[in-house]
């Protein structure tokens, strides 16, 4: 009796449970981890390691799990801190589609860029997979082409209140309520993955919000981990010395 | 004077040869992930800095990367599946920290385990 009532309460659980975990974390990360802290988030390390594949891999991101539909503003606040040399890239990106599972190629975004006196250029930029008939695990096989560019003058250290709008066929930057770049955008759906990225820097990113007029459709304040973190186990087997030994292979397989 | 200088060169440069050859710390990889392919193997330093990368693909459990020697014994692993398209971090003996290797000695990593989602 005990065991079925159990049972049951398992039955209606576990889905519940399933759909917890699910719903906890709203991000995916690449590279570097983030460290969470006063209700934001910062990366704890400024250089990335480029994995030569789609852009993003290219950096430390955070790419949102879910796709957005059809984004009309994106708002965060963001601080660009300790720059390890130059140039020291951001991308804010949008609008990812992903070719297969996470296969991420096909992205738009605004890059930030910066060097050693501060953060200088802001551009509206386009990224996909140069050679569509190639693997999709081909190296090296992606562009990126600048749509808009604009000089901006930020200071590193300094958290600014940033402001994507897209307004029909225009994009447009806002950095502390003043615009600085704006664009004829081509992009024809703007829904897809959100995400942040940087390299040779770090950030510290609170408040996202993105909405779909005047719907909040996707927020995160970082009060708590909301970063998935994929990973895999691994053991030290044995030396190079002993699996030359077949015995000691032999004892490896049946375990 | 002259022979025992010459004796004394070859003596210091046969000391430093035997004291520099054989101290590296090579590691290889075993994939036993199931069925996705592991495309590329990064070993980074405590400052998230790669400092090896194996670019075989693994396609078949049992399959092995060649031995390469990593600068720094202490350090962390990072993995690219092909079937995700996503990167994973490697957690080494349950650890998702650096994990220390032991110095001068060829090591094999099994990975396993992937999560997906």
């Amino acid at each position: 009796m005990i065991k079925k009532k159990l049972l049951i309460v398992f039955i209606i659980f576990f889905p519940v449970m399933l759909f917890s975990q699910e719903s906890s974390h709203n991000w995916r990360k690449m590279g570097s981890p983030w460290i969470f802290g006063n209700s934001k988030i910062q990366l704890q390390f400024p250089h990335a390691n480029s994995w030569d594949y789609y852009e993003l891999s290219n950096y430390n991101s955070l790419i949102s799990l879910k796709e957005i539909n059809k984004p009309s503003v994106i708002e965060f606040s963001m601080t660009i801190f300790d720059r390890s040399k130059s140039p020291a890239e951001i991308l804010v990106s949008f609008a990812g589609k992903n070719e297969y599972k996470k296969w991420l190629y096909h992205i738009y975004g605004i890059k930030i860029e910066g060097n050693f006196w501060g953060i200088n250029k802001a551009s509206f930029i386009h990224s996909d997979r140069k050679n569509k008939t190639l693997p999709l695990s081909v190296k090296n096989n992606v562009f990126v082409d600048k749509i808009k560019c604009e000089k901006i003058s930020l200071k590193y250290g300094k958290t600014y209140n940033y402001r994507i709008e897209f307004n029909e066929d225009k994009l447009i930057l806002f950095i502390d309520n003043e615009k600085v770049l704006e664009s004829v955008s081509p992009i024809a759906d703007n829904s897809g993955h959100i995400g942040f990225s940087a390299r040779n820097v770090k950030l510290a990113i609170d408040n996202v919000r993105v909405k779909k007029g005047e719907k909040v459709v996707f927020e995160d304040n970082f009060d708590k981990d909301s970063i998935y973190v994929r990973t895999v186990k691994a053991r030290i087997v044995k030396s190079e010395d002993e699996a030359e030994d077949p015995a000691a292979e032999e004892v490896n397989n049946k375990n | 004077m002259k022979k025992v200088c010459v004796i004394l060169i070859f003596a210091i440069a046969a000391f430093v040869f035997v004291g520099c050859g054989d101290d590296e710390t090579a590691v290889r990889w075993r994939k036993n992930t199931g069925g996705d392919f592991v495309n590329q193997i990064k070993w980074t330093d405590e400052s998230n800095v790669a400092k090896q990368t194996w670019s075989e693909t693994l396609t078949s459990d049992g399959e092995r990367t060649g031995f390469e020697s990593v600068p720094n014994k202490t350090g962390k692993g990072f993995a690219f599946f092909q079937d995700e398209g996503d990167e994973a971090q490697i957690n080494i003996n349950g650890g998702s920290g650096s994990v220390t290797l032991s110095e001068g000695e060829s090591q094999e990593l099994e990975i396993s385990g992937y999560t997906k989602k």
